[in-house]
């Protein structure tokens, strides 16, 4: 720049020459070739743009995650049976067969927490449930002997509560030498149901309605006046009680519903829209057509925790000492006053 | 004087009009096959696109593709679906590209033997879907497998719980239940007042034969591919359509030839510089999305290496040292590919087999 300045002068002193006076005219002129080259720059990217035939967008309504997002229902809480009126001290024999231990935590929780001891898969079932209060049975492979299924039967009419969990037959996938295999399996309660005048269904219950995001996660609810103890109880505050893949339970005799389906349920291989009986109770026993809801990650799935509640509140809250053959005549008859007048025996006690 | 007499029959060929006329008569002899052309010539193109196979990422690249170059060159679209379905995200992303497409041009749909689950997916924003009586369209709906219950155990190491299982069962359920939401209410909203069923009878997944779902409006027709490309032609206002058939090989999905070096030869090989090439292969079972990578050793491709294998779009195999061409059909070819070209290569070829080389 500044080695030569005399070029610069020269250079200066020759354009003078030409454009003298004209520097105004030679700045404007500039700015109009700058101002045209830029319009066209901007015409050559934007006019064949519009030209193109750009492939319209649709827009995908139906995979909106407001409309398909499924989250199911909220799992919070937990068991807290009410009153805690228990007397103090009994047993709950709970027979899961081997079933998965983590499937039974929570309610054996709620059961102490009811101030009961719990006892697992006892060898002798008789002498077991002889010094208990009530028997939990959870989805048993094989059927009762008929020795126990006489004492279980005689251990309901003195008074002692029985729970049964069944489910559904399924397939299971089973591993072995020639490699995995389907095998159906079964809740084998037919001696006991027939004890009780119950029939557990082999069939699966689904719900395309009323469910906890699959059809077959049934969401049910206990029918008004439905009763485990005296009064309603926490079942009163279950409305939405969550069964994985369910089987309906039936009673011959005149057992009440405790848990009913919606009315666009099915039976597996049926067309029939229905309510469904999911739980039943007849007296001192209790049945209840899935086992899965009550394991550790769906024991508090929308008020499943408020049933389990009721459901420990009934287990604790039973008249063994009645002696043999009177809690069975109070509580044939009408489920609340039955109950109202065995907890009412119980209490001074 | 001849140019007397020419001159002389020019002015009586002007005068007389023969001049004229012969003029006349040349130009329309040309112009005429053009006026032939257009009179009978097809006046728009109606492109036949399918939809065969399992449904997976490569298909829907495939179909992409495809329907891009129906796009381009087709005034209508006839998909020919013959698929029990496939991968989720891929038959989505193909609702999705027909969808598009239907925005732009008409496009009408025709079931082979069977559209079913992601296939049906596919073909749910077509204008009709034309099926056979023994076709089948339906399942809509979508199935996964559980996630193992195996965290934690003794064989592998994570960095957080769900890095083997991915969710929690309920977790997977409303996962599944939201894929299952976007596919029936994708199909509700297409079907529309054709459709005879309940949303919740349509999410049963039940599989309907062509002329039930004429009846419940799963369809909308009995016909046949031609009769498809007849409403397709009526659509975009076509009396005379061309038809142009796309395939997977017009898109890149074929034709092509690669050449490749067995394991063996490669190894042995003296080349300053080796290296990994990938290839696609054409007929063979598709295996993911992922391509198939075969290793070929550059050198050894440009001196036409005896033990090199030459494979086609077509699937042919032709080996150096035989010189016979060989269908890849699947794992037993591709052994046999390798059992021509030379002994000491037979367990090599089995390996490079093994590998997935051949599917």
């Amino acid at each position: 720049m500044n080695d030569s300045p005399g070029e610069d002068s020269e250079a200066d002193a020759s354009s003078g020459g030409a454009l003298a006076g004209r520097r105004g005219t030679v700045a404007k002129g500039l700015l109009v070739t700058v101002v045209l080259a830029a319009a066209i720059a901007v015409g050559a990217a934007v006019v064949p743009s519009l030209a193109v035939d750009s492939p319209p967008q649709p827009e995908f309504e139906t995979f909106d995650p407001d409309r398909t997002v499924t989250e199911g229902l909220p799992s919070t809480g937990t068991i807290e049976p009410e009153p805690p009126v228990v007397p103090a001290g009994g047993t709950v024999v709970i027979d899961a067969e081997g079933a998965d231990r983590s499937r039974l935590g929570p309610l054996s929780e709620a059961i102490s927490k009811a101030n009961h001891d719990v006892e697992y898969d006892p060898d002798r079932l008789e002498s077991a449930i002889d010094g208990a209060d009530a028997l939990v049975i959870v989805d048993p492979d094989t059927d009762y002997s008929e020795d126990e299924l006489d004492a279980i039967e005689a251990f309901a009419d003195e008074g002692g509560r029985v729970v049964i969990f069944g489910n559904p037959n399924r397939f299971e996938v089973t591993g072995g030498a020639l490699g995995a295999s389907l095998a159906e399996r079964e809740s084998d309660l037919r001696g006991l149901g027939e004890r009780f005048d119950l029939y557990f269904d082999t069939r699966y219950v689904y719900d395309q309605e009323r469910n906890d995001g699959n059809y077959r996660h049934v969401v049910a609810a206990p029918p008004e006046n439905a009763s485990l103890t005296d009064g309603n109880g926490s079942v009163g505050d279950a409305e939405s009680v969550v069964l994985y893949t369910p089987t309906e339970v039936r009673s011959t005799a005149d057992a009440d519903p405790v848990l009913v389906t919606g009315p666009n349920a099915r039976t597996a291989d049926s067309d029939t829209q229905r309510e469904h009986t999911l739980a039943v109770r007849d007296g001192n026993v209790l049945a209840v057509g899935d086992a899965r809801f009550i394991a550790a990650d769906r024991y508090n799935v929308g008020d499943n925790d408020e049933f389990l509640a009721g459901v420990v509140e009934f287990l604790v809250s039973g008249d063994r000492d009645a002696g043999p053959g009177g809690g069975d005549d109070e509580e044939g008859g009408s489920d609340s006053g039955g109950v109202e007048t065995a907890v009412g025996a119980r209490d001074p006690a | 004087m001849m140019f007397e007499r020419t001159r002389s029959a020019l002015a009586w060929a002007v005068d007389s009009y023969v001049l004229f006329v012969l003029l006349g008569v040349l130009l329309g002899a040309a112009v005429a096959p053009v006026a032939v052309d257009t009179a009978t010539g097809p006046d728009g193109t109606v492109a036949v696109v399918p939809i065969q196979g399992t449904i997976d990422g490569e298909l829907s690249t495939e179909y992409q593709a495809m329907l891009a170059e129906a796009r381009a060159e087709a005034d209508a679209v006839v998909i020919v679906a013959n698929s029990g379905g496939g991968s989720a995200a891929a038959s989505e992303a193909m609702y999705m590209q027909t969808l598009r497409l239907r925005e732009s041009m008409p496009v009408v749909a025709t079931v082979d033997g069977v559209a079913a689950s992601g296939a049906y997916f596919a073909i749910a924003p077509a204008d009709e879907v034309y099926v056979k009586p023994s076709s089948f369209v339906g399942s809509v709906g979508v199935i996964g497998s559980l996630p193992p219950d195996v965290e934690p155990n003794d064989v592998v190491g994570t960095t957080g719980p769900r890095k083997v299982e991915g969710f929690g069962d309920r977790e997977f359920f409303a996962t599944l239940e939201t894929s299952r939401n976007a596919f029936v209410g994708s199909v509700v909203e297409h079907r529309g007042d054709r459709l005879g069923l309940t949303e919740n009878e349509v999410a049963t997944a039940r599989v309907f034969g062509g002329s039930v779902a004429v009846e419940n409006g799963m369809a909308d027709a009995i016909g046949d591919r031609r009769a498809a490309i007849r409403a397709a032609a009526d659509r975009a206002g076509l009396d005379r359509p061309s038809v142009e058939v796309i395939t997977p090989a017009d898109v890149g999905g074929g034709d092509w030839t690669a050449t490749y070096a067995l394991r063996a030869a490669y190894y042995a090989g003296g080349a300053d510089e080796k290296r990994f090439e990938p290839i696609r292969t054409a007929n063979t079972p598709r295996q993911g999305s992922f391509p198939t990578v075969l290793m070929a050793h550059p050198g050894a491709v440009a001196a036409g290496d005896a033990t090199l294998v030459t494979l086609d779009s077509r699937g042919a195999v032709e080996v150096a040292t035989a010189g016979d061409e060989r269908s890849v059909g699947g794992t037993g070819s591709g052994a046999d590919a390798g059992a021509n070209a030379t002994d000491e290569n037979a367990t090599d070829a089995g390996r490079i087999d093994a590998a997935g080389v051949f599917g």
